[in-house]
């Protein structure tokens, strides 16, 4: 099996135009595979929530990049892998390049109430919100493969409450 | 593994009898594999929903055609995936060809709001709203094969409010 990581962005603040979650790799050779990814509602304090747009996005041309963002550290999944060498994992911050999109969701950025079942308590559920997860359990079908100066990104297009929790599942090969 | 595409359909108007998102291979050759197809619902506008019938099509008899309709572009997983030639990508257009459903599926045209938990709001959810993966996880079992001149289509049937967002994974080999 190929070495694995988990990078989590936690708590971040949902804006307009804003990178949730981001993986550029930015290595000549080093190939890294984005085999899951999932949001999860992150909001505990009393909010005026409103409907949020968010994009699973990648960025194959046009320059990539991803400037001034808020650095996260990849958990391994294995310690006795090796990190890849030139790999940037961020939130907010200045995106370039073309986005191109995956998939694209409507999302309710008010807090979830203990005792309530509407769409922001489904937000919870981490089987329910899985948002990518092309070819797991099928070797047959392409994950998306970041190669030189692409990048994954978990994108909110509107929608400005609230705070968004997301993982992202990778492998380097 | 094969190289892989995903066809992103977004904001695309209900209307009765309508192509929604439609892949056409007219490849000699050249076979595509539909892997997955997902819907979600894409309207944040207050609006009048209704109750909407789609159904997931194949067309492999009686001269499948596609004229006329608005073209989307496929995102590669990887870069150096070679893209599909002779392939039609669309969403309206005129049909042509023996249709056979895969699935059928009512649909609720109505804009989701933050802190319901109905129909409308379930359809935000990407797990939920798979509506095929024939073979997914399991090699035993073919997805849905295009050989030259043959479609897959997600088609509306009746209803005709509201947007949707559609996605084909599918494999070229």
């Amino acid at each position: 099996m190929a070495q694995t990581w988990t990078a989590y962005y936690s708590g971040i603040a949902f804006a307009a135009s804003k990178n949730m979650a981001a993986v550029l790799n930015s290595h000549a050779t080093e190939i890294l595979r984005i085999r899951r990814v999932g949001v999860l509602n992150a909001q505990t304090a009393a909010v005026t929530g409103v409907v949020c747009q968010l994009e699973m996005r990648g960025y194959f041309a046009g320059g990539v990049s991803l400037t001034s963002s808020t650095a996260v550290t990849p958990t391994s999944h294995d310690t006795t892998n090796t990190a890849p060498s030139s790999a940037t994992y961020g939130h907010a911050g200045t995106i370039a390049g073309t986005a191109t999109t995956f998939r694209r969701v409507f999302w309710s950025s008010d807090e979830a109430a203990i005792s309530t079942g509407t769409i922001d308590e489904l937000e919870t559920f981490v089987p329910l919100n899985i948002i990518f997860d092309a070819g797991y359990g099928d070797a047959n079908v392409q994950p998306l493969t970041l190669r030189q100066t692409q990048m994954a990104m978990v994108f909110n297009v509107t929608g400005a409450a609230g705070l968004l929790d997301t993982w992202i599942e990778f492998t380097k090969e | 593994m094969a190289d892989t595409f995903t066809a992103y359909y977004p904001n695309v108007t209900f209307a009765a009898t309508k192509n929604m998102a439609a892949i056409l291979n007219q490849h000699a050759t050249q076979v595509i594999k539909v892997r997955r197809v997902g819907i979600l619902n894409s309207q944040t506008a207050a609006v009048i929903g209704v109750l909407c019938s789609i159904e997931m099509r194949g067309y492999f008899a009686g001269s499948p055609n596609l004229t006329g309709s608005t073209s989307v572009t496929p995102v590669t997983h990887d870069t150096n995936n070679t893209t599909p030639t002779s392939v039609i990508y669309g969403h309206a257009g005129t049909i042509a060809g023996t249709a056979t459903t895969f699935r059928r599926i009512f649909w609720s045209s109505d804009e989701p709001a933050i802190s319901g938990a109905t129909m409308d709001e379930l359809e935000t959810f990407i797990p939920l709203n798979t509506i095929f993966d024939a073979g997914y996880n399991d090699a035993n079992v073919q997805p849905l094969t295009l050989r030259q001149n043959q479609m897959a289509m997600v088609y509306n049937v009746s209803g005709a409010a509201g947007l949707l967002d559609s996605w084909m994974e599918f494999t070229r080999e």
